[in-house]
């Protein structure tokens, strides 16, 4: 084999958004095709998905395999090229018929609420309609061919991808306009008579023939760029133009005629009224109608599958204790434990080491697995499940073996039955991070693990139900409040089972299993809030009736139902502070670590004490209260709301939480995937000084600084975008549920709105500091 | 799995993919830079991105026979870069037909380090003999990192105006179903209103990211600027008396001036009076003033007078460290000495004969002397702990290395044990200047217990500072990685007898 032909065959360019989206788009079909071809396998043969997954995969041809590396240096392959995008791909995708299938293939929310309403719009239907009649679509699809081959356009997409991006895309969309007409797919019903398809073949024809014969005869290379680069094989670049003016000449030739050739028979043999305008205007029933197979006439009445279906739709059809091995793991009574004991571990080991290792916190378990290891999964796991730590909490064991022997028969003081108490020690605990720089102290840090210990065991040795988690633990209140945009809930899974149920076990318990200590009746709660997702009641329940279940995040904000052992979360000020507080939190906690801000701090010459308490004071207090103070008035006069500040205040809160959870997973992902591997060195050490195992010599070269990867930055920005359009949408969402107009919710939305904004630009411009790096060796 | 979940699962698990695949630059195609014949050799030479620029490029060359213009996969090709006008040595890659798209290709990727004019080299050598083609590239600076990312930070918007459009075309069927209802001219207005909430949306969802300009990093005297040379120490006196003053350059010609009475430290200032002044330019002079005193520096001088009329005269001094360039005693080991990296795991030579931050030393010390030249970059508009930041770690405790020449040695400065302790006095010299540390181990009185004592440019900094370790337990010396190009030379350890 000639090397050229060798490398030719080996040059595979890796195109990630192609291919995902050509994947991602016959995975659709095919689903959707499936289940049509169940109901009607005449209609939906198997001909439609092997043309619809032919013009995918010669788009993927054209863009994905050697032809394109190698178009930029022969004309005739990227002729080739051309042809695939215009001339192939497009008629093998309408043969397919992807309307319905690829509609079918959606998920049924996003079919019926996202798609429907689109595919039914009369705008979009004309608009549609006008594109792909053969008066506008043979224009536009000439126009694109014979632009983008005079020289100087041509050029300039061989010079810039962006501009080889629109030429294709060009190439592309004109060819699928061009050939709608001739194709006809299902369900399309043209107005026009079928006879005109013949001028508009024959018309594509000719200017194809006249631009091919420019390319096939020209004494010149029409295009400079492959008179500069170097010849393949020796083929001069004159005889290579004129192969690619034969390649567009000859294949695209057949291509018009065939199907002129085929309507020209069907035509002839006397199917002149089986094509449309005919048809359309004759009544529905009609004898003409009756003709052919009987299909449906308009795309309204035709598409029952998008009209949301009259039976309640469940909630989630995903349930993580369904799923092999891990749902059955979790529904054994001891799961739990399994979870806790390496988690403690870890926490002795932790504290061991913070109190008797180095002080270097990078060097140090206590500075390293907490601060970048802890917080990044807890963060990434409240992202991709819920709240997994709580369910794992290593706090709880030594509580759960003291419990059998301290009097636990207090109640918990009513009047600290809220969030106000452990909305203070978390703020207390933010401020103090930043004072003290805990991430940079093992020793504090390995304090801290004990006092948890310590107030846990108190708490709950003393008060009855989990009071420590429900009202005191910060941590727990983080992952209660951040995991309302988890997307796994414990809910019922059959809501008649549990009202045909008598024992209530998931509240009470049964054989020595405790109902909910935190007093979340099942079937009638929702969302996360207050849930540490111990399973207790699932392990309670003798119907088998409660699931992991899956739910679109942030949806719990979208409604206020009245939840069991939490209320309404709109009369619930002290849940909506929690809220801001997190929030803000999360923009204070991710700026205290930029470089201006730390140099702002320094600049204003204050003792650092003092400094960081006033921004404390100001991110944590001042900024919630005045900002969301502001915009709860703003809304409420512009909207014409009529309750209170402060019930106002506290709805619009919970909008700002996907955006404060987003700016959470930024900041904590971004520390654990820069420095996931700080734990080595660490660990290498720990085993060597406790145990005396060697696991290697310690690789302490410091991470600090390093420049991180434009891929983690795009992270981050990702995860502030997707915050930042989930507050927006709950907003939106709140808005409509209080407000009878349209208007006037987005009057009372506005303000909120550009709150929103504000946070997530001044996210983006943390995201775009350089940041320290706190839990590597720095300094 | 069932559908529901399948499907953001599979969006999650698809953008993370792209995530990374998307950040990898593509090889192969670009600008044409050279095409000719040399030797036997038809030989092409292609970079990327276009227009060229600091950063991630990509230089591609397709070898072919020059007499049957077919491909020769074999070919050894090697790319070698030299900024036009340096004399250090060149930058140089291997290209290779496994990095190259199109197999065609060999393809070099690697980060240009600085925009300029660039002499590119490349050699080939196979079967057919050697040869060597040369041609030259403009590279540009490199885009702002907000630029790069810019469809991330932007693509929100477009996602609003999409769900706005969607939420006018629901609105719109549902008055087209119920007309009665939904046609009135409040719902109108709200259709209205919503058009240009659109709008609204549109303009704000785009965030006002501030382009950042790259900050100036210079280890070059010759290249620092004017600014260099200003800034530094001087001394004389002022009004009769003698004064120290270190002159801190802060980019685009502004300074910051402290006057020490005196003299400098480490030199006779009286460690407590010690006087700012900013600077301002006024027709090319930097000048300097105060309600008692003004005056101008420049061409190694810094003078003027008091507001009664006495004269302010220094001159510029470059201070050197006694124990600069110190030969190792017997006994000592040499960690480095300018002539290999051996000694440092992963260590690396910069500017032919230094030693590149970040590494730690292959042995292990417990007690003795250790002694280290350093020195700082120039970054005038660095400021804290970006400027000039890596560190000496002994029995992994840091001695701080930063360029906190005239700031008031904190314990996050240079000289310090970061976090702990700070030095008696700030030694630090001016940046681009070598520095030492001579610091001497020892053991305590308590069992388990490290003393150490710190020299910095000859002048004692701490004494007996209490470190975690033991004498009989040998630790690597670490220099720390913080992203600022400082270099290292001449480090020994003396160990205890």
């Amino acid at each position: 084999m000639s090397p050229t032909l060798d490398a030719f065959l080996r040059s595979w360019p890796f195109e990630p958004w192609l291919l995902t989206a050509l994947l991602l788009s016959a995975w659709v079909y095919w689903r959707g095709w499936r289940v049509l071809y169940r109901r009607d396998a005449a209609r939906w043969h198997a001909g439609h998905l092997w043309a619809f997954l032919g013009g995918l995969a010669a788009i993927f041809l054209a863009l994905a395999s050697p032809i394109e590396p190698f178009a930029a240096l022969l004309l005739q392959v990227h002729m080739l090229q051309h042809l695939l995008l215009s001339m192939v791909a497009p008629p093998l995708l309408w043969l397919g018929a992807p309307l319905f299938p690829l509609l079918r293939g959606l998920p049924a929310p996003v079919r019926t609420y996202w798609a429907a309403p689109v595919f039914r719009s009369p705008l979009v239907r004309r608009l549609f309609g006008r594109l792909t009649h053969p008066g506008t679509a043979l224009p536009l699809f000439a126009a694109a061919f014979w632009l983008w081959h005079v020289p100087a356009l041509y050029d300039l997409a061989l010079r810039s991808d962006g501009w080889h991006f629109v030429q294709h895309a060009c190439f592309l969309g004109t060819g699928l306009l061009f050939w709608y007409p001739v194709v006809r797919p299902y369900p399309s019903r043209p107005r026009w008579s079928l006879w005109l398809l013949f001028p508009y073949l024959i018309a594509a024809d000719v200017q194809n023939t006249i631009l091919s014969a420019l390319l096939t005869f020209s004494s010149q290379v029409l295009y400079p760029h492959y008179a500069q680069v170097p010849r393949l094989g020796g083929l001069p670049a004159l005889d290579d133009q004129s192969a690619a003016g034969v390649l567009m000449w000859v294949p695209s030739s057949l291509a018009y005629l065939l199907p002129l050739f085929g309507l020209g028979v069907r035509l002839m043999s006397g199917g002149a009224d089986f094509v449309a305008g005919a048809e359309s205007a004759k009544p529905r029933g009609s004898a003409g109608a009756s003709r052919t197979q009987p299909r449906p006439r308009s795309l309204r009445l035709s598409l029952p599958l998008m009209t949301p279906s009259q039976a309640p739709v469940p909630v989630s059809s995903f349930d993580l204790l369904r799923v092999p091995l891990l749902g059955r793991f979790l529904k054994w009574r001891h799961a739990r434990l399994c979870l806790q004991l390496p988690l403690l571990l870890v926490a002795v080991a932790v504290v061991h080491d913070g109190l008797s290792g180095p002080a270097v916190g990078p060097m140090n378990l206590a500075g390293v697995l907490p601060w970048v290891h802890w917080r990044g999964l807890l963060i990434l796991g409240l992202l991709v499940a819920g709240n997994v730590f709580c369910l794992a909490c290593p706090f709880m064991l030594p509580r759960a073996i003291a419990r059998r022997f301290l009097p636990r028969g207090r109640a918990w003081p009513r009047w600290l039955r809220g969030k106000w108490l452990a909305i203070v020690l978390l703020a207390l605990f933010l401020w103090a991070y930043e004072a003290f720089s805990l991430w940079d102290s093992p020793w504090w840090t390995a304090w801290i693990v004990l006092a948890y210990f310590a107030a846990a065991l108190v708490v709950d040795g003393f008060f009855r139900g989990a009071a420590f988690c429900k009202y005191v633990c910060p941590i727990g209140q983080f992952n209660f409040v951040q995991s309302l945009a988890s997307p796994l809930e414990v809910k019922a899974r059959d809501a008649a089972v549990c009202a045909s149920c008598r024992t209530k076990d998931c509240i009470r318990g049964r054989d020595g299993i405790p109902g909910c200590e935190l007093h979340l009746f099942v079937p009638r709660k929702a969302g996360n809030m207050d849930c540490t997702a111990c399973l207790d009641c699932v392990h309670a329940c003798p119907h088998e009736n409660i699931g992991l279940v899956a739910a679109p995040p942030a949806a719990d904000l979208w409604h206020d139902p009245h939840r069991s052992g939490v209320g309404r979360l709109g009369k619930r000020p002290d849940i909506a502070a929690l809220v801001l507080l997190l929030v803000f939190g999360a923009f204070a906690n991710a700026a205290g670590m930029v470089a201006p801000v730390v140099e702002w701090q320094e600049r204003l010459g204050a003792p650092r004490l003092l400094t960081i308490t006033m921004f404390s004071l100001l991110a944590l207090v001042a900024l919630p209260l005045m900002t969301a103070g502001a915009a709860a008035s703003l809304g409420r006069w512009w909207g014409r709301e009529t309750a209170s500040l402060l019930e106002v205040g506290t709805r619009y809160a919970y909008a700002l939480l996907p955006l404060g959870f987003a700016m959470w997973l930024s900041h904590y992902s971004f520390h654990f995937l820069s420095s996931y591997d700080t734990a080595v060195p660490v660990a290498q050490r720990f085993a060597a000084d406790v145990g005396g195992v060697s696991l290697g010599e310690p690789q302490w070269v410091a991470a600090c600084c390093r420049p991180v990867g434009t891929w983690l930055l795009r992270l981050e920005v990702l995860f502030l975008d997707v915050g930042l359009l989930l507050s927006l949408y709950t907003g939106y969402r709140i808005a409509l549920s209080r407000s009878p107009r349209l208007s006037l919710a987005l009057k009372a939305l506005t303000p909120w709105a550009l709150l929103i904004l504000l946070l997530f630009a001044a996210g983006v411009w943390i995201v775009f500091q350089p940041m320290q790096m706190r839990g590597t060796l720095e300094g | 799995m069932q559908g529901t979940i399948r499907f953001p699962v599979v969006c999650v698990f698809v953008s993370c993919f792209m995530l990374h695949a998307s950040s990898s630059l593509r090889a192969d195609g670009g600008a044409l830079c050279l095409l000719e014949r040399a030797g036997g050799y038809q030989v092409a030479v292609f970079t990327s991105p276009t227009p060229l620029r600091a950063g991630p490029v990509d230089v591609s060359i397709l070898v072919q026979d020059a007499s049957t213009r077919e491909q020769l996969p074999g070919a050894r090709v090697v790319v070698r870069l030299r900024r036009r006008g340096t004399t250090g040595p060149p930058l140089e890659y291997q290209a290779t037909t496994e990095t190259a798209t199109n197999k065609l290709f060999h393809a070099a990727k690697f980060d240009l380090p600085e925009p300029g004019r660039w002499e590119v080299e490349v050699r080939i050598d196979s079967p057919l003999g050697s040869a060597r083609v040369r041609c030259e590239v403009e590279a540009v600076g490199p885009l702002p990192r907000w630029l790069e990312v810019w469809p991330w930070v932007g693509w929100p918007a477009l996602a609003i105006l999409l769900f706005c459009v969607h939420q006018r075309l629901v609105r719109r069927r549902v008055r087209l179903l119920a007309p009665a209802a939904s046609g009135s001219r409040g719902e109108r207005e709200d259709n209205m209103r919503m058009d240009r909430f659109v709008w609204l949306l549109l303009v704000l969802a785009v965030p006002a990211v501030a382009q950042k300009k790259p900050v100036d990093v210079f280890t070059d005297p010759d290249k620092a600027g004017p600014d260099f040379k200003t800034q530094g120490e001087y001394q004389g006196d002022i009004a009769g008396k003698k004064y120290g003053a270190q002159v801190v350059a802060l980019g685009d010609g502004k300074f910051d001036v402290y006057f020490l009475a005196g003299g400098l430290p480490g030199a006779g200032w009286d460690g407590k009076t010690r006087r700012r002044v900013s600077t301002t330019v006024a027709r090319g002079k930097t000048l300097f003033s105060t309600t008692e005193w003004n005056g101008e520096i420049g061409n190694g001088q810094l003078a003027g007078e008091t507001a009664d009329k006495k004269l302010i005269s220094l001159k510029r001094v470059e201070r050197k460290s006694p124990t600069l360039g110190e030969k190792p005693p017997q006994g000592a080991v040499v960690l480095f000495d300018g002539s290999s990296a051996d000694e440092w795991a992963n260590g690396k030579l910069v500017e032919g004969n230094l030693l590149r931050w970040g590494t730690h030393s292959k042995k292990g010390f417990a007690t003795g002397k250790l002694h280290v030249e350093f020195r700082t970059p120039f970054q005038p508009k660095a400021r804290g702990q970006g400027r000039g930041n890596s560190g000496v770690y002994i029995h992994n405790t840091e001695i701080q290395v930063l360029d906190s020449f005239g700031l008031t040695g904190a314990n996050n400065e240079c000289g310090a044990f970061y976090g702990y302790a700070k030095p008696v006095v700030n030694m630090c010299l001016p940046p681009l200047s070598w520095q030492t540390y001579d610091v001497e181990v020892k053991p305590g009185s308590k069992e388990g217990e490290l003393l150490a004592t710190v020299w910095h440019n000859g002048v004692k900094v701490h004494d007996d500072f209490p470190l975690k370790g033991s004498a009989s337990k040998p630790v690597s010396i670490l220099l720390q990685d913080h992203g600022n190009p400082v270099a290292y030379r001449n480090i020994w350890f003396v160990p205890s007898e």
